[in-house]
């Protein structure tokens, strides 16, 4: 007892401090807190990883400042805890919970990535998506530290300053994106009023790299924290049933279209670029298999383009084979679809692809027919066909499966059969068919090469193509062409023509004969013409050279006009005068050309307006239509499905495009299109002249007697055999599809009813049969085994055991 | 007054044929007994760490026990042998825990006895699709806020033509019992009381949700083919990490609630 108090009496008490005295923070903190996330923004910055790969977490300069401040916050705060740098303590609890609330959103960004690059450490990667997550739990530690250094001072004001500060930067930074977000969502409206203004606003403000993102599916742009609430919480800004997310690429293709008026597709796809592009490799094509072009697919590019051909003026036919190869440099494989513009009245008479090097001809079907066939292959099997059906008027869509990944090619052939246009008895001229619309790009330098020969002399405009002599009698144009020069205004072929040849016979194969006559045709008296002009923003341009191609107009014409734009304007039916030219230029000077506009309505509008005119025409000038909008679709179809008389139609598109307004009937597919060949001026000048002045008219048709007569090429008489189906299916769609197909098919002809498709086996031919899915093929995400769980659940408790033990010893 | 190991002897022999039944049960799929393990290898190592402590040992009442006994022996003919199993299990661990900890067993413990039991099947059966359906919206809000137009069909995540599946073994229940058995070990461990063991179930809940969302979402990176290359062990890599950042979470939880507790 002596002993212990003895002992004790040496010891001296003072009061224990409640608080552990902070630990200095050592250099670990700024090599996670500062110098790593910096280096992740600079490789960021510099190399765009992720935003190629994944999502662009740093779309603007201001938000790559925004995320330099977490780091930049937490050098100042590691300084100030070190005993220097700067002094303002609130200032730096402001910069701090600024800091803090910018790395939180970030960490929350990347959590779905903190699996994967955690898993990546393993495998030497991944360090990168760590950096948020790094750098928020380094403000986290530093802010206390902080803390504790001041802990007689109170920082909860400048700090919650400073999270309100972050939290409004992140939001201001997210303002274009978040209109465009709300834009979409208005424009996606039914109601017309909000459609408008959305539309407005996207034309003003709209972010156009994210709408087109929109339009391929994939946006690979995180969505900030404005938009999400107009995402996700907008009842505020729109009514419950206005409410409309547009996040299917086909409405977000309508949009774009009704903001820019061109298809989507026109411009290069985002993603192209970036060689750590991945959404490229797993772009979905949603329009496989499927009867629209659809969005262009990365590494999918035509590597050559022959166009050969022969022209016979004598029987006023010409003959066009285009062959065409595709390399696919994607990693998975793909479809290759165009769509092509062929001569006025031509038809698809022949097609072919390769398979295994060997060229194989196509078998020809009922449209139905010949699309199921395709689907079953080149869907469902994956294998070698080739489908060519057509696309409205004197246009055909081809599309091939698949293109091989890896640098794959695949190589067709279309066949053209097209008649000669005449404007004189010793002049004829036919229009080169050209890509219109296309899911693939054009490889560096391509160019298509142009072969014709003719016996009679030949002449083209076109800067590339050469006309020559080759010998006695034989005559060619060669040469390598631009797409650009081929299709942006259709090149034309002229031919000499000798005189007599006006009638001639042909035959195909053992089928009845076909004669053809070139006869002069007066037009028949007085014409009434509506003119529907296409109000989107592509016109604009144009309207003086229509302005001025009104002069060409025939006196005795009645002329009547519609601006295809919302709210539509219209001048209705008068003879041409004076007084009518004025008001017609006034209301097409007055009219605003923006944006693209729903032509259908006005299309509508116009054919009742001439049912009762016995000779009417009607006259669509137009940009590319690459939307079929749904309610004014179905006015259209009802007026063509019902009204006593319908007039002509010639279409006169000003730029090349898809056309996805005209429906799918008799009365459209005998739409006569205009090719836009110069100036429009020009153009439609000659189209009022054949108003009212003389023509030349080709007729074929099957006679009792033929004796006498030369002896034609035998494309005569598939154009008579085309221009035969189209007039059965217009005297009865119904009860003469049978003998349009059967006569379609005998004559191997691309048609309305027709189709033509190469597969690869017989057995394929044959096969009639689809086959579902399997569910077994749809890929799963399962849970870990119970067990790993139960591991690691053992090893956090174990972890606990430890800190517990751990500091009572320390206690 | 009876030593409680000797109880705990009794009470297991007592028993005898629940467990025999029990063990019958688990024989064609020992995970299902994997919480019973657990739970008794935790409060041997709890006892074990707790052995230097002199604490005197807990009285052990035998009239309660001898009362669930007589009600076990007296229903034997019509209960149903898993309610035979569920009190033999619950009279057989709640002994134990007082021979080897020396104390009545906190609120936690029956949560505990109530997962040794063989309930993933059961738990599968009711929260599965549920769960499923909740992760996969859950999921896809996430992955629309990177700015993929994924939507959800079902249990099915689209993206373009691409589709990925929530089946049963996705759903996150698994994920929710291992999450349940740690809230409810460390609870047990840090001797919690009834308000702060619920708010650390839910707490517990809501972050394994968020782990098998951050998992789905993880994984539909990898499955949609944009992270190239990736091999198929980080299937499971990612599960683990995932269910680790949810464990890690919990953990932190149960700190929290516990200096809480301490405070007050």
């Amino acid at each position: 007892m002596s002993d212990l108090q003895s002992k004790m009496a040496g010891l001296k008490f003072k009061p224990v401090d409640e608080r552990v005295p902070p630990q200095a923070l050592g250099l670990w903190i700024v090599i996670l807190g500062v110098i790593y996330p910096i280096v992740v923004i600079g490789i960021e910055v510099a190399w765009r990883m992720c935003a190629e790969a994944l999502f662009d977490p740093m779309p603007t300069y201001g938000h790559v400042l925004a995320a330099t401040f977490v780091p930049v916050s937490n050098l100042l705060l590691w300084r100030h805890l070190q005993g220097g740098g700067w002094r303002r303590t609130n200032w730096l609890a402001f910069a701090n919970g600024a800091a803090v609330a910018i790395a939180a959103f970030y960490s929350l960004l990347f959590l779905p990535l903190v699996p994967i690059a955690l898993v990546g450490l393993v495998a030497g990667i991944g360090l990168l998506p760590l950096a948020p997550l790094v750098s928020f739990a380094c403000a986290l530690r530093l802010r206390r530290a902080f803390y504790a250094k001041h802990k007689d001072q109170a920082f909860n004001r400048p700090l919650i300053g400073g999270l309100f500060a972050g939290l409004a930067l992140l939001l201001v930074l997210d303002i274009p994106a978040a209109t465009t977000r709300l834009g979409i969502q208005w424009a996606a409206s039914s109601e017309p009023s909000q459609r408008a203004r959305g539309l407005t606003l996207l034309r003003t403000l709209g972010d156009d790299d994210l709408l087109l993102r929109l339009c391929y599916g994939a946006v690979a742009r995180p969505t900030g924290l404005l938009s999400a609430l107009v995402m996700f919480g907008g009842s505020s800004l729109l009514e419950p049933q206005h409410r409309q997310f547009a996040q299917s690429p086909a409405e977000a293709r309508e949009i774009y279209y009704r903001v820019h008026g061109v298809p989507f597709n026109a411009r290069p796809a985002p993603f192209e670029k970036g060689k750590w592009s991945r959404f490229a490799d797993v772009q979905f094509d949603t329009d496989h298999g499927g009867a629209q072009v659809g969005g262009r697919l990365k590494g999918l590019d035509i590597v050559s383009s022959r166009i050969d051909g022969s022209i016979s003026a004598e029987s006023a036919i010409a003959y066009l084979e285009w062959t065409v190869e595709f390399r696919n440099a994607a990693a998975i494989d793909r479809e290759a679809r165009l769509q092509l513009a062929l001569p006025p009245g031509g038809v698809v008479s022949r097609a072919t692809l390769w398979v295994n090097g060997e060229e194989r001809e196509a078998a020809y079907g009922g449209r139905g027919e010949v699309r199921a066939a395709y689907q079953r292959v080149a869907v469902q099997q994956r294998r070698d066909p080739l489908l060519v059906t057509t696309k409205g008027g004197d246009r055909v869509l081809a599309q091939a499966f698949p293109v091989p990944r890896n640098g794959g090619t695949i190589k067709f052939k279309i066949g053209i059969t097209a008649p000669l246009e005449m404007t004189e008895p010793s002049k004829a001229s036919v229009v080169l068919p050209a890509i219109i619309d296309r899911n693939f790009s054009f490889a560096p330098d391509m160019l298509h090469s142009v072969w014709i020969e003719s016996k009679q002399p030949l002449d083209a405009s076109v800067p590339g193509l050469a006309a020559s002599r080759i010998a006695s009698g034989l005559f060619r144009i060669a040469g390598a062409i631009d797409d650009r020069a081929l299709s942006r205004t259709r090149q034309t072929i002229r031919a000499a023509r000798g005189p007599g040849a006006d009638s001639l016979v042909a035959q195909l194969g053992e089928a009845e004969f076909v004669v053809q006559e070139i006869t002069r045709r007066k037009a028949e008296g007085p014409a009434a013409v509506m003119l529907v002009i296409d109000g989107s923003a592509r016109l604009g341009g144009s309207i003086p050279h229509l302005i001025a191609a009104l002069d060409a107009i025939p006196s005795t014409t009645r002329i009547g006009a519609i601006i295809a734009s919302e709210p539509g304007r219209q001048l209705p039916l008068a003879p041409w005068s004076e007084a009518h030219k004025r008001a017609l230029v006034g209301l097409l000077r007055s009219a605003y050309f923006v944006g693209g506009q729903d032509n259908a309505a006005s299309l509508a509008m116009a054919l009742q307006m001439l049912e009762t005119e016995p000779n009417s025409q009607l006259l669509w000038v137009h940009g590319p239509q690459p939307v079929s909008f749904r309610g004014s679709a179905a006015r259209l179809e009802q007026a063509t499905s019902r009204l006593s008389h319908l007039p002509e139609v010639t279409l006169y598109s000003v730029e090349p495009g898809p056309n996805e307004v005209l429906p799918d009937a008799p009365w459209a597919w005998s739409a006569r299109s205009l090719p836009r060949t110069d100036q429009p001026v020009p153009d439609l000048s000659a189209f009022f002249a054949r108003l009212a002045g003389q023509t030349l008219a080709i007729r074929r048709s099957q006679p009792q007697a033929v004796d006498g007569l030369p002896r034609g090429s035998d494309h005569v008489a598939r154009l008579w055999a085309n221009e035969r189906v189209l007039e059965l299916m217009r005297a009865n769609p119904v009860g003469n599809r049978d003998a349009a197909v059967s006569l379609a098919t005998q004559y191997r002809l691309v048609t309305p009813v027709s189709g033509a498709v190469v597969l690869e086996t017989k057995q394929q031919y044959d096969e009639s049969r689809l086959a579902p899915v399997s569910q077994a093929t749809v890929p799963t995400i399962p849970e870990p085994h119970e067990w790993v769980l139960a591991l690691i659940a053992c090893a956090a408790l174990a972890w606990l055991f430890w800190q517990r033990r751990h500091r009572s010893v320390v206690a | 007054m009876m030593h409680p190991l000797l109880v705990f002897a009794l009470v297991s022999a007592a028993t005898w044929d629940a467990w025999r039944w029990y063990f019958a049960r688990v024989w064609s799929a020992p995970e299902e007994a994997a919480a019973l393990v657990l739970t008794v290898v935790f409060l041997g190592g709890v006892g074990l760490a707790r052995r230097s402590r002199s604490a005197q040992p807990c009285p052990l009442s035998l009239l309660p026990v001898a009362t669930v006994l007589a009600f076990y022996a007296a229903t034997h003919a019509v209960l149903p042998p898993i309610v035979r199993a569920a009190v033999a299990a619950s009279l057989t661990l709640f002994c134990l825990h007082v021979a080897v900890l020396r104390q009545r067993p906190p609120v936690a413990f029956w949560g505990l006895v109530a997962l040794a039991f063989p309930v993933l099947p059961s738990l599968q059966f009711v929260l599965g699709y549920p769960m499923r359906v909740v992760s996969a919206a859950l999921t896809v809000g996430l992955l629309q806020a990177h700015g993929l137009g994924v939507v959800r069909q079902g249990t099915f995540l689209v993206w373009g033509d691409e589709m990925v599946q929530f089946d049963a073994p996705c759903s996150g229940v698994n994920m929710l019992w291992a999450g349940l058995l740690l809230t409810l070990m460390g609870c047990v461990q840090l001797r919690l009381g009834i308000p702060k063991v619920m708010a650390a179930v839910a707490v517990a809940v809501a972050l394994v949700i968020a782990g098998n969302v951050v998992r789905a979402s993880s994984l539909f990176y990898v499955e949609a083919g944009l992270v190239p290359q990736a091999p198929g062990w980080w299937h499971d890599g990612i599960g683990i990490v995932a269910f680790a950042l949810s464990a890690t979470a919990i953990l932190w939880s149960l700190t929290r609630l516990h200096r809480g507790e301490a405070i007050h």
